[in-house]
């Protein structure tokens, strides 16, 4: 099969595996998966804790991003299995649908589709049902949560039952990162479209069939009998239990009402490890930091930014927010992901440097520094432990603003702040961290605009070639070490926990996703 | 809300009222209370669109998740009307509402009417079973409290009481959690079960959640029952009871409890309409499809229509609980008929 392969000859299928999931916990398994025990069994099923309910309606336009920290990204998938996924061993995105996505040129991409899909209610999922779904999603009307991607697309064009060409509207070889991230992934049955009933009564072709849902209890879904990977499923029921609180879901599944759950924090993890339950744990690169307005004087000095890098221990943050148990943040890119380089540690902690740092900008200003950090109310914890840090430094004063949920995100889009707080998250750095480090773009809350990142985030962006992603990437650390655009105090890697004993080859992809139909229950 | 004037207990009523007068007494009550009504929810409903609309956050923003831009965003904010003023949406708001239309959620586009009445069972349960078993209590542990005032038991009750006040609901359900759910495995920590799918596991399930509500009342409850209780057993209807031989239970619960009831009746008329606009915190930590996290979830998303739908949901409850509480005065007090206002 030949995925994602320029026919220039860039060959993207010599990309090297390098593990992601970590394995840092004693109840963990290794890898992506759990260990192999057995050939599969039929029948039985599963409940599952997700961290909330559906956030729109069942209609694919509706669901957020395929991602594991919320249900639309396992509800999605469970209904329409998807046309590719990101494999977090190797961030590599593989077809599972679709046989191919292939391009020369970056601009030009060919979709080629599995042999004989069907939709759940019998109509074929062809060429046809791929263009009508995603222009669908670009309808100004429907308020699609992929309107972004499905916006970049020139045209589509049907070349035949199984092929569908799509052209874009600028060169993108990361392209199948933003279809392996957003809903334009699943693909939903045309007559259920043109029906009207997607949103209650989903039609796809995915590995399970919606049977029932109390809103804010339960989701059951049924084994889809028509799933094209046949003897999968292996489950007969998959039923997810929307619970927001993250200790309730190790506490039912304490007491037996679940057989896994989603944990959104490692303290979470090691808590359900204590439990006996097993723990699969998606590394990402990036995650919980300290970001900087660019526009503001004090912030958009490098000597402050640099400063803050030096004065801050990760390690005594950790302690202070998640008890120690973190993963290591010596990176951006974190251990055992394709870009990760031990060389390109940040620097280590030093007061006294940064303290040199900081009397410098004082003596020039005439007076001690001043800013102001914006935290939200989750973020508070961490707010205070930065705090205590940099009480060591002498001539600065820091002011910790702590506002509800949504308004740092609100002000740093506006630029209404000198130094925030974001979870920024990625199995690549694409295509957020480019959005982000791109002049211009909406998503550069921190108005940065370094000619040297630009070219290097576009070199990232316009290869296949994983040694020549790897050269970018390089770069792309020697400058953020250099520039300091944040400080990277936390890394967010979700988890998915489950009671090994029940069910097994438990596996994920995206951020932590379980593919439902490999999984299978003992005993059944 | 009330206007009662409060009887001395040891007065009788002059006369009894016809069956027609007491019956006009009630209608006009009922009509008082209903035109009350109108500006009381047109306060709420203003006042939390207003705080919602000041909330941080856009739910274009949101609807279109991380994947949109900014175009994209203000296009969907005109499309669904957020780039008006305040009062012209929150009139139009008011005249669909005249017309029985509450609108369609933002996000999920469902009837917000079918969403409220979806979950309504779940919190109505709830919010009668913690009533239920506060009263289970309240009634026996005043009564002796009371009639043992200074006691042991009345001081061991006193400071359990004033723990129970001084606990937040959240950290109660929590140790209930702690101890029934996960310590002796006798109930589900999370989740619900209908009733019409399996009647015991619905009780089992509603237990907890209903018992972190009840605990809060039956505490404020016994505390004000013992002393409208203690003051009327001073009084001289009960020593005549007494010295006629009447056995204690039967004067604590025929001449001392009906008198005593009044500050009883009030509050848990107040807190049964508390219970239903109040068990956010209950339904969100045991994980209930009730009201309660149908605000929360629309709050999050600032889905203005479902959340203003809920406050005129719980608004028009509160009101009808106030008015049917003030009906139960004329049952327990003929001379309300007259007096109240």
């Amino acid at each position: 099969m030949r995925f994602l392969r320029s026919r220039g000859g860039a060959a993207l299928a010599a990309i090297s595996a390098a593990l992601v999931l970590l394995a840092g916990c004693g109840g963990s398994t290794q890898g992506g998966a759990d260990e192999p025990s057995g050939p599969p069994q039929s029948g039985g099923s599963a409940t599952f804790g997700v961290t909330g309910d559906v956030s729109g309606t069942f209609d694919p336009a509706k669901l957020l991003s395929v991602s594991g920290t919320i249900a639309d990204g396992t509800v999605g998938s469970l209904l329409y299995g998807g046309l590719v996924e990101t494999d977090p061993k190797t961030q590599q995105v593989v077809p599972v649908m679709a046989k191919s996505l292939t391009s020369d040129d970056g601009t030009v991409w060919s979709l080629v589709l599995r042999d004989g899909l069907k939709f759940s209610d019998g109509t074929a999922f062809d060429a046809a049902a791929v263009k009508l779904n995603w222009e669908r999603h670009a309808d100004p009307a429907l308020a699609s949560g992929a309107r972004g991607v499905a916006s970049s697309f020139a045209s589509l064009e049907v070349v035949d039952p199984t092929t569908l060409r799509i052209t874009l509207k600028d060169i993108n070889f990361q392209f199948p990162r933003s279809l392996a991230l957003f809903a334009v992934n699943w693909i939903a049955s045309p007559a259920a479209i043109r029906a009207g009933t997607l949103g209650e009564n989903p039609v796809g072709a995915g590995p399970f069939l919606l049977k029932e849902r109390l809103r804010d209890d339960h989701m059951t879904f049924v084994r889809n009998p028509a799933y094209y990977d046949a003897p999968r499923p292996y489950l007969d029921q998959v039923v997810l239990r929307p619970i927001p609180d993250g200790a309730q879901r190790l506490n039912s599944a304490a007491t037996g009402q679940l057989d896994g759950l989603v944990a959104l924090t490692r303290n979470d993890a090691v808590q359900g490890e204590q439990q006996g339950l097993q723990v699969l744990s998606v590394a990402m690169s990036g995650g919980t930091s300290m970001y900087f307005n660019f526009a503001k004087p004090t912030s958009g000095d490098v000597r402050f930014r640099q400063a803050m890098r030096l004065a801050i221990d990760n390690a005594a943050v950790s302690e202070a927010v998640e008890q120690g148990n973190g993963p290591e943040t010596s990176t951006f890119f974190a251990p055992d992901t394709a870009f990760y380089d031990q060389a390109a540690a940040f620097p280590k902690p030093d007061l006294a440097a940064a303290q040199k740092l900081i009397d410098e900008m004082a003596a020039e200003r005439g007076g001690p520094i001043s800013f102001t950090f914006l935290v939200d109310q989750r973020n508070e914890q961490l707010g205070t432990a930065v705090q205590t840090q940099l009480a060591a430094l002498k001539n600065l004063d820091m002011k910790l603003e702590v506002a509800s949920q949504f308004l740092p995100t609100q002000r740093q889009a506006s630029g209404d702040y000198e130094v925030s707080v974001q979870n920024n998250f990625n199995l690549d750095p694409e295509p957020r961290i480019g959005l982000l480090l791109q002049p211009g773009n909406a998503r550069n809350f921190l108005r940065y605009d370094n000619p040297e990142m630009t070219a290097v985030m576009q070199a990232g962006r316009a290869t296949q070639d994983l040694e020549q992603r790897k050269a970018a990437y390089r770069k792309f650390d020697e400058i953020v070490n250099r520039d300091v655009p944040w400080v990277l105090f936390l890394r967010a890697n979700p988890n998915v926990l489950w009671d090994g004993s029940k069910l097994r080859d438990i596996s994920v992809f995206e951020d932590g996703i379980v593919h439902w139909d490999r999984v299978w229950r003992a005993g059944t | 809300m009330t206007q009662l004037t409060t009887p001395t207990p040891t007065a009788r009523p002059a006369a009894a009222p016809s069956a027609g007068s007491r019956a006009a007494a009630v209608g006009r009550k009922l009509r008082t209370r209903l035109l009350h009504i109108v500006p009381v929810l047109l306060l709420v409903t203003f006042g939390s669109m207003l705080l919602v609309d000041l909330t941080p956050g856009d739910p274009a923003a949101t609807i279109l998740g991380e994947s949109a831009t900014p175009d994209q965003v203000a296009a969907l904010r005109q499309q669904l009307g957020l780039d008006r003023p305040l009062f012209v949406r929150y009139g139009e708001w008011i005249a669909h509402i005249a017309q029985g239309d509450f609108g369609r959620s933002i996000r999920s586009q469902q009837p917000v009417l079918d969403a409220i009445l979806e979950r309504l069972p779940v919190t109505i349960e709830l919010a009668i079973l913690a009533q239920i078993m506060a009263f289970l209590v309240v009634i026996p542990l005043a009564l002796y409290t009371a009639y043992r005032a200074g006691g042991r038991a009345d001081r061991l009750a006193n400071v359990v009481t004033s723990g129970l006040v001084s606990m937040p609901p959240f950290l109660t359900a929590l140790l209930l959690v702690f101890v029934f759910a996960l310590s002796l495995r006798a109930f589900p920590a999370t989740g619900w079960v209908r009733i019409a799918d399996d009647p015991l596991g619905n009780l089992r399930s509603a237990f907890l959640p209903a018992l972190a509500l009840a605990l809060t009342e039956l505490a404020v409850l016994t505390r004000v029952l013992r002393s409208d209780l203690i003051a009327t057993l001073q009084e001289d209807f009960i020593l005549s009871a007494k010295a006629k031989g009447l056995p204690t239970w039967y004067v604590l619960l025929r001449h001392a409890l009906r008198p005593s009831s009044f500050s009883l009746v009030t509050l848990a008329g107040l807190s049964l309409g508390r219970l239903i606009g109040g068990a956010v915190i209950v339904e969100t930590l045991f994980a209930l499809p009730g009201i309660g996290q149908l605000l929360v979830n629309s709050i999050l998303a600032k889905d203005a229509v479902v959340v203003q739908g809920v406050v005129v949901f719980v608004a028009i409850v509160y009101v009808a609980l106030n008015v049917l509480t003030d009906v139960f005065y004329t049952i327990l007090d003929p001379r309300t008929r007259v007096t109240g206002a």
